[in-house]
């Protein structure tokens, strides 16, 4: 099975941008209730995308051999950095795209922020060390 | 827009079937702070050693597929670009608008970008991948993002509201 190169990252992109739009994670208002425990619908669907993903993962691991994720001195510190972020903006990586496919202006001062504090962690990975992976 | 969002089981579902296509595709983890991260520095051989998805073409296509699959889930639902589509009512609640919503989603923004790449994944790489793979330090990583997210979001209901 060997599609035409470029599928094999525009389809899965496309499918990705659409489906977390349409699941509503590209709202703030959606995500800030789901954080507040108010609806439990993105939770939910959060929820099962893991177990299925764990199910999928066992069918197919002898097709795949993929690296161990590394727990490095980044991980937790920044981890809870996205997530005050991420409560802010209501915007993880993907959302920002997705926003501005949306014609939403204003999540070019997200997607700005976001590039800016990448560069900062590439100026200064040396120093705070960060897994080889890159995802 | 009205919320005709999707049931939790259909979006649930898809979002497993791209976690574990992306891999079986391009043989690497799916994971978008990574993506943008390769985008922004795409001079560079291996800005983050991930080699599969290091084509420059193929990991701006999947960015960009996420933008248009953005665009027209906002068209089904009905809201077609240049309708002048807005943040939701709930961020403008808290953090104003004009120059205050701007810098609140650019701080948060380098929050972001800064905390995703330090921590090595975000909602994709860590969340779906990383925990569908049970990696221990994803299963971290979800957590605490989660955790905190959670309790910055009642913090701001109780400061800002």
């Amino acid at each position: 099975m060997k599609p035409i190169s470029w599928l094999r990252t525009l389809v899965p992109g496309l499918l990705l941008g659409f489906t977390v739009a349409r699941l509503g994670f590209a709202d703030f208002n959606e995500l800030h209730r789901m954080l507040l425990f108010r609806d439990l619908r993105l939770l939910l669907a959060f929820a099962t995308a893991v177990t299925l993903t764990i199910i999928l993962f066992r069918i197919f691991q002898r097709k795949l051999k993929l690296a161990p994720v590394a727990l490095h001195k980044g991980t937790i510190p920044g981890a809870a950095l996205f997530g005050l972020g991420w409560a802010v903006t209501g915007v993880c990586p993907g959302v920002a795209l997705i926003q501005l496919g949306q014609g939403i202006w204003l999540s070019l001062a997200t997607l700005s922020g976001i590039f800016v504090g990448i560069a900062f962690h590439t100026r200064f990975q040396k120093t705070l060390g960060t897994a080889a992976g890159g995802c | 827009m009205t919320n005709n969002y999707w049931p939790w089981w259909v979006g649930g579902g898809l979002l497993a079937i791209v976690a574990i296509a992306f891999p079986l595709l391009n043989g690497a983890p799916l994971g978008v702070s990574g993506a943008l991260a390769r985008l922004l520095h795409w001079r560079s051989e291996k800005p983050t050693g991930n080699p599969p998805t290091n084509q420059r073409l193929e990991n701006l296509l999947f960015l960009v597929g996420i933008l248009v699959g953005g665009a027209i889930a906002g068209w089904v639902g009905g809201q077609p670009l240049g309708s002048g589509a807005k943040l939701s009512t709930e961020f403008y609640r808290l953090f104003g608008s004009g120059v205050r919503a701007v810098l609140a989603l650019f701080a948060g923004g380098i929050l972001v970008g800064f905390g995703t790449r330090w921590s090595g994944g975000c909602t994709s790489g860590h969340g779906l991948s990383g925990c569908g793979r049970l990696q221990p330090p994803s299963l971290i990583a979800t957590a605490v993002f989660f955790g905190v997210a959670i309790a910055v979001s009642f913090v701001l209901e109780r400061v800002l509201s």
